[in-house]
């Protein structure tokens, strides 16, 4: 259910402008409200920031996942819609850090945006509990835009 | 084997449990008998009578609970019950064959059929079934008996000691007992410590009957095994405590007035595994394991047994649901405990119904059994689905096996030739398993839902030439064919192994073909009234597709002079093992030398009081203290060197 909502509100931040103070309104690119529940991580093209948010945080378990996430851009302190989403692709590899070997699980799939939900869906899989690294590159067509960043998670 | 087959029937006869043993039995039959009355030391433990059937190697991991193979088949081709009662280990690196979870003492006899057998209870036992056999005082036995039993080995330090009290009239019985083992860390040949070899091992049972009206029996058996702080040098953990409770009650009416029926056994019976792997006491464990597990089993079945118009038959219909589940969780200390489920809550329901009939000198026996397991546990069912995406929760499969025996006197010469063809469901370990360690080939080992069920057909001739009353050889041979064989292989790159240090992942598949054919000559020369030769040559084989199967034994002898005069008995013997040379490399074996030990014992049965019958037996083995490794010794541990040990029996 808070995955729906969640598409649902993300969603609606595409398609309309309110007046909401949470929600400072400007021209161009919409304005993104993230709940307390996501979870993201930074990087930077041409000295401009972006983050790459992992959206339903509280739904993941042990197993496998459909997840949601977004990538939106940081300006003036506020972070709105990146401009054709559709053009970006979240290539996903979780892995665990075992003292002194690491753990990663198979048949994850890479994030792709899906136009009706507003959002991008992936599947990770995660092999048992405890703290994973969802390391991402992110791809705009062939070219790797970003990489070596990642989310931290703690699986219970 | 014939002067056991011989003793079992003398031994069991003038108890309840005599009436279970026929002509029929013993043809195609070993038994072990689990008596002090024979030579070597009187104090054996299960896995020490194991070794006494012929078609039984032992897989061991220390000194404690080897795991038994029938045939060159191990615990997944093999059933393994306890009388009747099916049990499944609650370990899923094997350290808990079923046959841990009892005591000599508890026993009156191993029983083993070879490959697809007439044991009715067994399910899936391509290689063959052992039931252990309970030891019960029985109805119009010595109404009141008591018996004492200790012995110490010097090697290993090991003490054990045991006592049970037996009561018996014509209406009830009563017998009930507890035993007592510790071990320390045993020496390998040339006085080398094996650390983490130690055990200790606390058994309580009790046994009772009740026969309000004559030949309407009904018994139960309660039994407690506790063992702790076991070490298993050859993996990587050991265990701090596993434990089994195994309770029964059963009705038999052993008298019918029709002439067609004889017999008819009913019993219901629950058992409980508990079993905690432990690393603390490992030095420089880089990350701190615990791996819980248990096994529930609760089941029951019933028996009718018949003869008229030329034929003898019964009727056997069973049922059990075991619930498996097992745990392991990591401990880093730089982050929360990793956990997971290797056995996720596994609940298999299996129903069978297994008919034979004995008519002249053939017999043909036949099993189908339906089976559903499903996965209760969310979290394990989505864990396996990251491997299987389209896994089902729940799925059925039937499993079945026929076979029939032909057996023929002459005056010299006794043959008996079997043919069979049966299957076998995949194991829990084999469908479910979730990243088993296997230290033998270092690789982390997935289950398979998706496995076909393994079957094979079997072939099988013994020939038992006795030209003279005091000579007997005993040709013995077999052919298992398999399809879908199961076994480990490798998976697919991107399966990450979970295990530090660990090679890789595998996966069980179906190989499609497989072959395993195990022969034997034995001899038994009556050389002397009180001197008796006895020995063994054996060899076995196995292959799939282009690669040897894994313990498969080489080329074996054995031999013993065995002297039995008035009260003394004594015995010299020799086993010998040639080079391991067909080993299977792709599952992490090596080379094993070939070895040769001797051993040696003597025995003095006396009374004291004209009321104590009591037996001394002193003996050694390993003479020389030969440093060896048998080709099924895992990870190639040494076993034990020269060990001096007395034991002394009493019973009032």
């Amino acid at each position: 259910m808070k995955k729906v909502l969640y598409i649902i509100a993300l969603a609606l931040s595409f398609v309309a402008c309110d007046d909401d103070d949470n929600n400072i309104v400007v021209d161009g690119p919409k304005v993104v409200d993230l709940s307390a529940d996501t979870l993201a991580t930074s990087f930077e093209i041409n000295k401009e920031s972006y983050q790459a948010v992992l959206l339903n945080t509280d739904q993941l378990k042990t197993g496998s996942n459909a997840v949601v996430a977004s990538l939106v851009k940081s300006v003036d302190g506020k972070l709105v819609e990146i401009e054709n989403p559709g053009d970006y692709e979240i290539g996903v590899y979780p892995e665990m850090n075992m003292g002194t070997m690491k753990h990663s699980s198979p048949n994850n799939a890479d994030f792709v945006w899906n136009k009706t939900s507003g959002v991008y869906e992936g599947t990770l899989n995660f092999t048992m509990s405890g703290k994973w690294l969802v390391y991402l590159t992110i791809r705009q067509g062939d070219t790797v835009i970003a990489d070596q960043i990642f989310w931290t998670l703690q699986l219970k | 084997m014939l002067h056991i087959i011989l003793s079992t029937l003398f031994i069991v006869s003038g108890d309840s449990i005599a009436r279970n043993v026929t002509l029929d039995e013993v043809t195609i039959t070993d038994n072990a008998v689990l008596s002090s009355h024979t030579p070597g030391k009187s104090n054996q433990n299960i896995d020490e009578h194991l070794a006494r059937l012929d078609k039984v190697e032992l897989i061991q991991r220390g000194s404690y609970a080897a795991e038994a193979m029938v045939n060159s088949m191990s615990t997944e081709r093999i059933s393994t019950t306890i009388d009747g009662m099916k049990i499944f280990c609650a370990c899923t690196d094997r350290m808990d064959p079923v046959t841990s979870y009892v005591e000599t003492s508890n026993l009156s006899r191993i029983s083993l059929n070879s490959g697809l057998g007439n044991d009715p209870q067994a399910t899936g036992n391509i290689g063959g079934s052992l039931d252990l056999k309970l030891r019960k005082a029985g109805f119009d036995a010595t109404p009141r008996e008591l018996n004492l039993q200790t012995g110490y080995e010097h090697n290993s330090h090991l003490q054990s000691y045991a006592g049970d009290a037996a009561l018996s009239s014509h209406h009830t019985y009563l017998n009930a007992g507890a035993s007592w083992r510790h071990a320390d860390n045993y020496l390998a040949g040339g006085q080398e410590e094996v650390r983490f070899s130690q055990y200790q091992k606390l058994n309580l049972f009790a046994n009772t009957g009740w026969q309000p009206v004559l030949d309407h029996i009904v018994e139960g058996t309660l039994i407690f095994d506790l063992a702790t702080h076991v070490g298993y040098p050859a993996l990587t953990m050991d265990v701090k405590r596993a434990q089994g409770l195994i309770s029964a009650v059963s009705y038999r009416q052993e008298y019918f007035e029709s002439d067609y029926i004889n017999r008819f056994e009913a019993k219901a019976y629950y058992n409980s595994i508990r079993h905690e792997m432990d690393d603390t006491h490992r030095p420089d464990v880089s990350m701190h394991m615990d791996m819980p597990g248990r096994s529930q089993t609760a089941g029951l079945y019933s028996l009718l047994v018949g003869q008229g118009a030329g034929h003898r038959w019964q009727a056997n219909y069973d049922l059990y649901v075991n619930r498996s589940r097992a745990e392991m969780t990591m401990y880093d200390d730089d982050q929360s405990p990793m956990f997971m489920l290797t056995w996720p809550d596994v609940v298999t329901l299996n129903s069978g119904l297994a008919l034979s009939d004995q008519w002249g000198p053939l017999r043909l026996s036949v099993k189908a059994s339906w089976q559903r397991s499903s996965i209760s546990d969310e979290e394990g069912l989505s864990t396996l689905r990251i491997y299987t995406p389209q896994l089902n929760k729940s799925q059925n499969r039937a499993e079945g096996r026929v076979s029939l025996h032909y057996h023929k006197d002459w005056k010299y010469v006794d043959l008996t030739a079997g043919l069979g063809w049966g299957s076998r469901t995949p194991s829990v370990t084999e469908a479910y398993g979730y990243f088993l360690y296997n230290t033998m080939d270092g690789y982390d080992y997935l289950g398979n839902p998706d496995l076909k069920n393994e079957s094979a057909a079997e072939v099988n001739l013994k020939v038992n030439i006795h030209p003279t009353e005091h000579l007997d050889l005993l040709l013995d041979g077999n052919l298992f064919q398999f399809s879908n064989y199961i076994a480990g292989e490798l998976a697919p790159t991107s399966y990450s192994a979970m295990t530090m240090g660990a090679s890789g992942v595998k996966q069980y598949q179906n190989l499609p073909h497989a072959q395993i054919a195990n022969a034997s000559l034995s001899a038994e020369w009556q050389l002397l009234s009180a001197l008796r030769w006895v020995s063994r040559l054996s060899w076995a084989y196995g292959q799939a597709d282009e690669a040897n199967l894994p313990q498969i034994a080489p080329l074996q002898c054995s031999s013993n002079i065995i002297y039995e005069w008035g009260l003394w008995d004594a015995d010299l013997g020799i086993h010998a093992a040639a080079t391991q040379s067909r080993y299977a490399e792709q599952y992490g074996e090596s080379r094993t030398p070939g070895y040769a030990t001797l051993h040696a014992s003597v025995g003095y049965n006396f009374q004291i009081a004209q009321k104590i019958i009591a037996n001394v037996k002193m003996g050694v083995e390993n003479l020389t203290d030969r440093r060896f490794s048998t080709y099924s010794d895992w990870k190639k541990i040494p076993q034990k060197g020269r060990n001096f040990y007395i034991s002394a029996h009493f019973s009032l």
